[in-house]
């Protein structure tokens, strides 16, 4: 049996954890990597799009964000009939698995790269497209009324929070620059992987520390987060495929996306627009469960769904 | 565990892991991971069902309850 060698980074951050080894991540070293992956997965899909600026590329964006929305649909009523979960809590957690995962992309780029699948290379666009109809969505579930200051607040968390913003960023700088940006790309093109094997290293410590704050619909909230990544890799699988008519790699990274929860934007912005919500069981179920599942159990399922049907039709 | 609906959907999530995430190890394309985590949600599932005495007390209450709402509609057995 081979494991992927960032995957196995996070079960070893798991295992640190568990072992209740003295260690803490370094909060400003934590925020580096984020910023270099970020700016990486940016710079990639801005160098492609300068390549791909067509108006297909329209309609997959159309196409990407009604997966965003269709995505949290689906799960609030889950929530809600099976498990009981309060409107609020249900629109919040419905909002998280609507959103994407930048970790789990990374993870995803960095095993389809080894594997050699060739896909679309603007991906990135996507990944900034899907982070913010989740969120919308989810307030509009909640049905809740809210006041003018708070509403600004929560524009400024969806539009211009960190993740989004520093993705974005790189995304025009490599759109818009000449050559010169290879003088850049060692770092974030070279240092990719082993970067990304130390924020996955984070994140298993992080995932590990989490499970705990399941106690209550624990059982529940482990099926939901398992399920719900197999429900949206399918819709994103048939929509890259038979809508999109994408390649191989594209089939498998739209599943990818579609199959992944936020973690960063969405608790962020659902603290500003649900603060009476449950937010340590949404990022539990996020970060404790759907993650580790998407990183050491979907991400293989969802390149073989994306073989399967490439090769069907 | 306090709503039976929750553990409707454990139990439909973790056979249909198991199942085809059993298929799938058998036919070689995946590891057995994947079924690993739906026959967990099985036996995760049938633990909490077996430690909950309320829930099972209460079903049988309401069994009874039913039973006897049925006898006092006059449809007892003769």
């Amino acid at each position: 049996m081979s494991i992927d060698a960032v995957v196995l980074f996070f079960i070893f951050g798991a295992v640190i954890r568990i072992l209740k080894v003295d260690f803490q991540f370094p909060e400003s070293l934590s925020r580096t990597l984020m910023l270099i992956l970020l700016i990486a997965i940016g710079l990639k899909g801005g160098i492609a799009l300068k390549e791909h600026a067509t108006f297909e590329l329209v309609i997959q964006g159309v196409a990407v964000i009604a997966i965003g929305v269709v995505i949290p649909l689906i799960a609030f009523p889950i929530l809600r009939f099976f498990g009981g979960i309060d409107t609020t809590n249900s629109a919040s957690i419905a909002a998280h698995y609507g959103s994407v995962s930048v970790g789990t992309f990374a993870v995803a780029i960095a095993i389809i790269d080894s594997l050699g699948i060739p896909y679309e290379s603007y991906f990135a666009l996507f990944v900034v497209l899907l982070e913010i109809p989740a969120i919308i969505v989810g307030i509009f579930l909640a049905q809740k009324r809210r006041e003018k200051g708070e509403l600004s607040t929560l524009i400024h968390e969806m539009f211009l929070n960190p993740g989004i913003v520093f993705m974005l960023g790189g995304l025009i700088i490599g759109a818009v620059s000449n050559d010169s940006i290879n003088s850049i790309m060692p770092l974030f093109k070279g240092l990719f992987s082993g970067v990304l094997a130390l924020f996955l290293l984070e994140m298993g410590i992080i995932a590990a520390s989490r499970l705990k704050e399941l106690k209550k619909n624990g059982l529940f909230i482990v099926a939901f987060s398992v399920f719900m990544p197999m429900v949206g890799a399918l819709i994103g699988g048939a929509v890259g495929h038979f809508v999109l008519s994408m390649s191989t790699g594209g089939v498998a990274l739209l599943a990818v996306l579609a199959a992944s929860s936020s973690y960063i934007a969405v608790p962020a912005a659902m603290r500003v627009a649900l603060p009476s919500a449950n937010h340590s069981m949404s990022i539990a179920a996020s970060l404790g469960v759907t993650f580790p599942f998407n990183v050491l159990v979907g991400i293989p399922i969802y390149i073989l769904l994306a073989q399967v049907l490439s090769q069907s039709l | 565990m306090n709503n039976i609906r929750q553990l409707m959907f454990c139990s439909f999530v973790g056979v249909l892991f198991a199942t085809s995430g059993s298929v799938l190890w058998w036919s070689g394309l995946i590891n057995m991971s994947f079924a690993a985590v739906g026959v967990g949600l099985c036996v995760a599932a049938l633990i909490t069902w077996l430690r909950e005495p309320s829930q099972k007390n209460n079903e049988k209450s309401s069994v009874l309850g039913g039973a006897k709402a049925h006898q006092s509609m006059g449809f007892t057995q003769r």
